[in-house]
């Protein structure tokens, strides 16, 4: 564009000194005049690259008035060549320009890609949290709830073994036992004395107070009379003490009876205080769910 | 003195033929500065050509100076500036074009990261 009134001042110049150098383009200043035309065509220079685009511009007015005055060459292309080298270096500015508005943005978007990783990181963080404290909360009432269990069991097991202690009933290898003596039956019977009824009321309130306890109700003799006999008697007391539980509201079916007659004696048989000790009925109590300790109890 | 000087060539050009044109001192001294100038901003590395033309034309200039020839010392000295000048913004903007393409591969890497971390939830 820059061309025309430059060619035009050529020609004035040639015409005007008659000629003597035939008027010839300048390569180095066509070169110049094309670098500035890119910088001033670029919008961000007037702002940005305002000292070199100035600069150029004096070089090029320079170059161009050398021309105008038919300045030796090498001005010329002296100057050109400065016009050209400060458009360079204009244009080396808006790149630079350029590279950092990207980092800035770079920056602001890694910021803002870390800010989200944080957050939701903080995010998993405090679902982390969350879920913690509700498995811990679980874990505690489960905890808490196991061991109520646990306190409620012995409380149980507690009572239960202090209502037998009441009873009088004893550990065994069997369970609790609740020996009866003979003083319960007269000699050779089988009907229970008056004096059966408190031990017997204890035990019936007992077994109503526990309805899954069984008992097993054993009759034993001592060794006088014969072995036939001697079962017979004790299964006979054996069953009085179950009706007598029966009359007392205990069911039948929680109730079994045996005769053992001369077996197991506790005592020797050849004192009449062993002997004594020998006639007797053993009730043994099954735990609160049912189940004898020894399985010999259950028949 | 700026309207002395013009005055003074021209009675001394008259007188003596030129021989008393001052020598572009401060010129090749802003020629020499930029020189250091671009090289400190890493030119050798981001814009060697423009640092060798630079260099050269100030020694070219330099020269002319013990020569004791100011109009070749002076378009020496002034083309070796804006060589200089040409090496320096260069040189920046190539150094600041490779920061920006490493924060960009810096973000890509976050965000593939992150996205990793999502999907490994």
């Amino acid at each position: 564009m820059n061309k025309l009134p430059l060619l035009g001042a050529a020609v004035a110049a040639a015409l005007a000194i008659g000629c003597a150098t035939t008027p010839k383009t300048v390569p180095e200043l066509v070169e110049a005049h094309a670098a500035v035309e890119r910088l001033t065509s670029d919008p961000l220079a007037s702002q940005s690259a305002t000292r070199e685009l100035q600069a150029a511009r004096g070089s090029l007015d320079n170059a161009d008035n050398a021309l105008k005055k038919n300045r030796p060459q090498g001005e010329v292309v002296h100057y050109a060549y400065l016009a050209k080298r400060q458009a360079e270096t204009g244009e080396a500015r808006l790149a630079e320009v350029r590279a950092k508005e990207k980092i800035s943005k770079g920056e602001a978007a890694r910021n803002a890609v870390r800010l989200e990783a944080r957050e939701r990181e903080v995010d998993l963080a405090r679902n982390q949290a969350a879920a913690n404290a509700a498995d811990a909360e679980a874990a505690r009432q489960s905890a808490l709830s196991a061991q109520q269990r646990a306190e409620e069991a012995q409380r149980a097991l507690d009572e239960q073994q202090r209502a037998l202690a009441e009873l009088q009933a004893k550990q065994t290898e069997r369970g609790m036992v609740l020996t009866l003596g003979d003083v319960l039956f007269d000699t050779g019977r089988s009907e229970l004395k008056p004096g059966a009824a408190t031990t017997l009321d204890r035990v019936a309130k007992y077994l109503n107070q526990n309805a899954e306890t069984r008992v097993l109700i054993e009759g034993y003799t001592d060794s006088r009379g014969t072995a036939e006999y001697n079962q017979q008697l004790s299964a006979q007391r054996a069953s009085s003490v179950a009706s007598a539980l029966e009359t007392r509201g205990v069911s039948r079916d929680r109730i079994d009876t045996s005769g053992k007659g001369e077996e197991l004696p506790v005592a020797s048989n050849d004192t009449s205080a062993g002997r004594q000790l020998n006639r007797r009925v053993e009730i043994v109590f099954s735990d609160a769910d049912g189940k004898f300790a020894d399985k010999m109890a259950q028949r | 003195m700026r309207t002395l000087a013009p005055l003074t060539i021209v009675l001394g050009c008259a007188a003596i033929g030129c021989a008393s044109t001052p020598l572009p001192t401060a010129e090749v001294a802003r020629a020499q500065t930029l020189v250091a100038q671009a090289e400190s901003s890493q030119a050798q590395q981001y814009a060697a050509a423009d640092l060798d033309r630079a260099r050269t034309k100030l020694q070219q200039a330099n020269k002319a100076m013990d020569a004791k020839k100011p109009m070749p010392a002076n378009q020496f000295a002034t083309e070796a500036a804006a060589d200089a000048e040409v090496a320096i913004a260069r040189s920046q903007a190539a150094q600041a074009e490779k920061s920006a393409a490493e924060v960009d591969a810096s973000v890509e890497a976050l965000r593939s990261e992150s996205q990793r971390n999502v999907r490994g939830q």
